[in-house]
């Protein structure tokens, strides 16, 4: 009898996951631009305004603001859609994995299915990044085309020769470190997220974000009343310690997602 | 092989489904599992393919112990399940997907039996009937040529052509190296094609024997007579459960036999006090 080859097996897992889910995966660049389109028709941002208000978008005062902070915070909200589209996409792949006779009798292991969600939840936030990423230089470059000479002449003309534009500008595209933290976040939430899937029977997002959030405080109590009060603690290096707490995070990762592998092998169905 | 030692399970601690079940279940032939709603039929199939796991005792299926769910264990099994939970793709896609993950699945054959079944191959599975659908992953289960083919109402939702399709796709289907068991309240759907059968009642398996050795016991006959084990009246007079000592052949009656077990509880112990020539032993 001739057994399939490992990554052969992995291939098709991949290959299901992705049949189950394409038209969601796919969605994803587009909702993105939805909410972009959103974020700049917002009523009070300027194309808004330039629509529906066009005398108060000619006023030098109001377009000045406007190309300096229009953006404020709100396309990093966009990046919270992220952990959305995780959900979106994995929580009926979980459920099938949880519940379904035929996806618990089917010749994959369970190191093939923490594989492949793994594999998809790092190219859904890869492909929300690179969206997010694209459709950001897109609107930046289409507003310094269109508005950047102007905005200089008018800040000249206020005695700003050298304008330094910040964060929410239309004319600054997002710092690379926002996606970094975006994407560190919900890494560090998604190996519980899948966990948590297992441990409850019902509302297991909730259950885990409470059950997250305990371990976070409980670690901060811990940290605070034992190891920064006492003045005796071995001054490390700050890229020693941090490294230790890296290496910190990535063992009790490992171990959820450890845990997870173990769940799917003790699931009854 | 399948062995089965000692198996106990519950859902619920106090609600017990098996108490210390035991039997070996050997390939080359086709078992019908019967018992009342509720009983286990479903679970125990389901704790012989792995999805749940025993409480006591221990169940060995070709070597492999189902609960550990290895690769291998699960390449060479299929479980057909009363509701079909099949991915709405089309079935091409079912079986690029799926068909490789079986060593022995063989294509040509899949679709020779989806054309016996009516069903065309071009379909998506969202798009046929509850009764397509199943047909569609019957057909799928007998082209994986797996070794242990477990089958939870297989007839349910097939129309009635369909049905003697099924009969006659699983009669050559069957070989010395494979094991169906079918677990069925449809009885007379796949009633032939039974050779042992396996009778859960009260948390035990009551009855583990096979139709030929059933048959030599006892024998069904239509009229009226004094010393039968069992009558039941019909539309055509009385069907009579009798002792057969002359070793004479009659069409064996499962249902028949599973009313006169589930009906007259003295019934079983008076089978089991007859030998295999119809004649009470002493």
């Amino acid at each position: 009898m001739q057994h399939i080859s490992p990554f052969n097996r992995l291939r098709l897992c991949l290959r299901e996951f992705w049949e189950l889910n394409y038209k969601k995966i796919l969605s994803i660049p587009l909702v993105i631009l939805i909410f972009f389109l959103l974020l700049l028709l917002w009523p009070g941002n300027y194309l808004y305004t330039l629509i529906f208000n066009p005398k108060m978008a000619e006023s030098p005062g109001y377009f000045l603001a406007a190309m300096e902070s229009g953006y404020g915070r709100a396309r990093v909200i966009i990046l919270c859609l992220i952990p959305i589209f995780l959900i979106l996409v994995s929580n009926s792949y979980l459920k099938s994995l949880k519940t379904s006779v035929s996806y618990a009798v089917r010749p994959f292991s369970n190191l093939d299915r923490v594989f492949c969600l793994w594999i998809y939840a790092l190219f859904i936030i890869g492909l929300s990044i690179f969206s997010v990423y694209l459709y950001d230089i897109i609107t930046v470059s289409v507003f310094k085309s269109t508005y950047y000479d102007k905005t200089l002449i008018l800040l000249e003309e206020q005695g700003n020769l050298y304008p330094k534009f910040q964060f929410g500008s239309f004319f600054m595209p997002l710092d690379a470190k926002i996606y970094f933290a975006v994407s560190g976040i919900i890494l560090l939430l998604l190996p519980f997220y899948h966990l948590a899937y297992f441990l409850f029977q019902k509302n297991s997002l909730l259950w885990s974000v409470l059950l997250y959030i305990l371990i976070i405080v409980g670690s901060i109590y811990i940290y605070v009343k034992f190891i920064i009060n006492y003045y005796f603690i071995i001054p490390f290096h700050p890229v020693i310690t941090s490294t230790i707490y890296g290496v910190m995070v990535c063992i009790v990762l490992a171990l959820f997602v450890a845990s997870f592998k173990e769940k799917l092998k003790e699931r009854e169905v | 092989m399948i062995r089965i030692d000692n198996l106990s399970f519950h859902y619920k601690k106090d609600i017990t489904i098996f108490d210390n079940i035991s039997t070996s279940i050997l390939p080359g032939h086709i078992y019908g599992l019967l018992g009342l709603n509720g009983i286990g039929k479903t679970t125990l199939l389901k704790l012989i393919c792995g999805l749940l796991f025993p409480k006591g005792g221990s169940i060995n299926v070709n070597d492999f112990t189902p609960s550990e769910r290895e690769v291998s264990f699960l390449s060479d099994v299929y479980f057909v399940t009363d509701e079909v939970d099949l991915p709405n793709w089309s079935i091409a896609n079912l079986i690029t997907i799926y068909g490789p993950l079986y060593p022995k699945f063989d294509k040509r054959y899949f679709n020779e039996i989806l054309s016996a079944f009516q069903v065309d191959n071009r379909e998506n599975l969202n798009d046929l009937s509850y009764g397509q659908r199943k047909k569609v992953n019957i057909s799928f289960a007998l082209a994986t040529n797996a070794s242990l083919l477990l089958m939870d109402e297989p007839t349910n939702g097939l129309d009635i052509p369909s049905k003697t399709q099924f009969r006659k796709i699983i009669a050559k289907h069957i070989s010395d190296d494979k094991t169906i068991i079918i677990s069925t309240h449809q009885i007379r759907d796949i009633h032939h094609l039974i050779d042992h059968l396996l009778i859960l009642q009260k948390h035990h398996l009551i009855l583990d024997e096979s139709i030929y050795e059933l048959s030599q016991k006892i024998k069904f006959q239509q009229g009226n007579f004094e010393d039968a084990l069992y009558t039941e009246a019909s539309l055509n007079g009385n069907i009579n459960i009798l002792t057969n000592p002359n070793n004479e052949d009659s069409s064996f009656d499962i249902e028949l036999f599973f009313n006169a077990i589930h009906e007259n509880p003295t019934f079983l112990q008076t089978l089991k006090t007859i030998n295999t020539h119809g004649h009470a032993a002493h």
